[in-house]
């Protein structure tokens, strides 16, 4: 029975020590998938055969599809954080442009004031 | 001498002016200036960022047709997984894009920061309220009546509304900068996160390897003419190779190994310019968050290192989509 923990607890520390982060998964298969492709022309050349050569393309596709699969499966956990930020700026820009027009409409209420008042002159002077 | 009404409205005005005078000097801390500086940079900085982060259409592309090249040469163009990979490539490519729209609205930020501190209020108001005593006193002779007050005194007051229109804009643009600051930080965080980054980077390498792996299987199928290669390298010594040189590399095979490292080597440094480019975006945006408390803080604000990091980013993008020398853009 002891033995049988000291191998379990064994295997667990080697599959699930708790320190490799998605991260660093998504790098590690990444880096296979790039080593895969990189080492594929030299290993076609060693084939002799179609069936060999069909072979050595399936087995590097299978890495390049292992990380591609994964990448997706952590573009959902992160995708929202995205869209909250462009919601965000998206805000925000409305609000600055909006600071900007009342300002622009203080000097341009006052212009207009500036133009009624003058045109009341001249229908003062209409009926003078 | 008896004390007419205007003499009393005037000493009021005078000392109201002057008390407008000791406010405004305490709270003059914004640059207007520098804030309109800040927002052209700010929105270079983003164009930059955006443009140096994600995989560009043409990378997508290139390795799109880079898996046809690889699974052509083995004959496994039917193979499901050949399929299966061009459409993680597509799903892929285009969630990363839809990301990329931050980019755009933080460039919306600045164009918007840019209009508020692009406002001359203070002129804009003070020669408005020109205009309006102008037409008032114009109103008071037409209909012949006394004009409210004097000429000397609406000068007066328009001054005083542009001040005060002045730094309400300056309050204003105080208000929208700390908001962006922490817009801006937030996002600096996100593209700091590790996954993200792996994310972002990550991809944009196994483009690369991809092109890479096709480029140096055609080469040496000898489908491509040295010329243009040879003629780049011995550029710097004023020198040109000669036209029948696809020929000489296809008996010497020491020759064609040597320029296919070129080639290979040129492709990677594209993998270490994504690096170094996702880097300096980020650095980028810390450089802007600085600039934005300084503004805040009425210090003033050197935007040299930033400028200096938008023209190194031009750069990079400008290396990852051509094939030109192998020099880098370390500084």
């Amino acid at each position: 029975m002891v033995k049988k923990t000291k191998t379990e607890a064994k295997m667990t520390s080697i599959v699930h020590d708790g320190k490799l982060t998605q991260a660093e998964a998504l790098k590690a298969l990444r880096i296979a998938a790039q080593a895969a492709t990189e080492a594929l022309p030299a290993a076609l050349a060693q084939c002799q055969t179609d069936d060999e050569r069909r072979k050595v393309q399936a087995d590097r596709d299978t890495v390049l599809l292992a990380y591609l699969n994964s990448l997706q499966k952590t573009l959902i956990h992160t995708g929202a954080l995205f869209e909250n930020t462009a919601g965000d700026l998206e805000t925000e820009a409305a609000n600055v442009k909006d600071t900007s027009t009342k300002l622009k409409n203080v000097s341009e209420a006052i212009n207009l004031f500036a133009d009624l008042v003058r045109l009341a002159g001249s229908l003062a002077l209409a009926f003078a | 001498m008896r004390f007419q009404p205007n003499d009393v409205f005037d000493l009021r005005l005078t000392a109201f002016s002057i008390l407008v005078s000791l406010m405004v000097s305490a709270c003059s801390s914004v640059n207007i200036d520098a804030a309109r500086q800040l927002s052209v940079t700010g929105r270079n900085v983003t164009v930059g960022a955006g443009q140096n982060i994600y995989a560009s259409d043409a990378e997508y592309l290139r390795a799109r047709d880079s898996e046809a090249v690889l699974h052509g040469f083995s004959g496994t163009t039917n193979a499901p997984s050949y399929q299966t990979i061009l459409n993680s490539y597509d799903r892929i490519h285009r969630e990363m894009s839809q990301r990329a729209v931050v980019f755009e609205k933080l460039a919306d930020v600045y164009d918007a920061f840019g209009e508020l501190s692009g406002l001359d209020t203070g002129a804009q108001t003070e020669a408005a309220l020109g205009n309006l005593a102008g037409s008032v006193q114009e109103y008071a002779k037409l209909t012949k009546q006394s004009a409210p007050i004097s000429g000397d005194v609406t000068a007066v007051i328009s001054q005083i509304g542009g001040i005060i229109a002045s730094e309400i804009q300056k309050a204003k643009i105080k208000e929208a900068s700390i908001q962006i600051r922490g817009n801006v930080d937030s996002f600096s965080k996100l593209l700091e996160n590790p996954l993200v980054r792996e994310q972002l980077v990550g991809f944009r390498s196994v483009l690369i390897s991809d092109v890479k792996t096709a480029l140096n299987k055609l080469w040496d199928a000898g489908v491509y003419d040295p010329k243009p290669l040879l003629d780049d390298i011995g550029a710097v010594a004023g020198l040109t190779a000669q036209k029948g040189v696809a020929q000489i590399l296809k008996t010497n095979t020491d020759l064609r190994k040597a320029l296919g490292e070129v080639i290979d080597k040129r492709i990677t440094i594209k993998i270490d310019l994504i690096v170094q480019s996702y880097d300096s975006s980020i650095e980028a945006l810390k450089h802007l968050i600085v600039a934005h408390k300084k503004l805040e803080d009425g210090a003033p604000i050197d935007l040299t290192r930033l400028r200096a990091i938008v023209a190194q980013l031009r750069g990079i993008s400008i290396l990852l989509t051509k094939a030109k020398t192998g020099e880098t853009t370390a500084q």
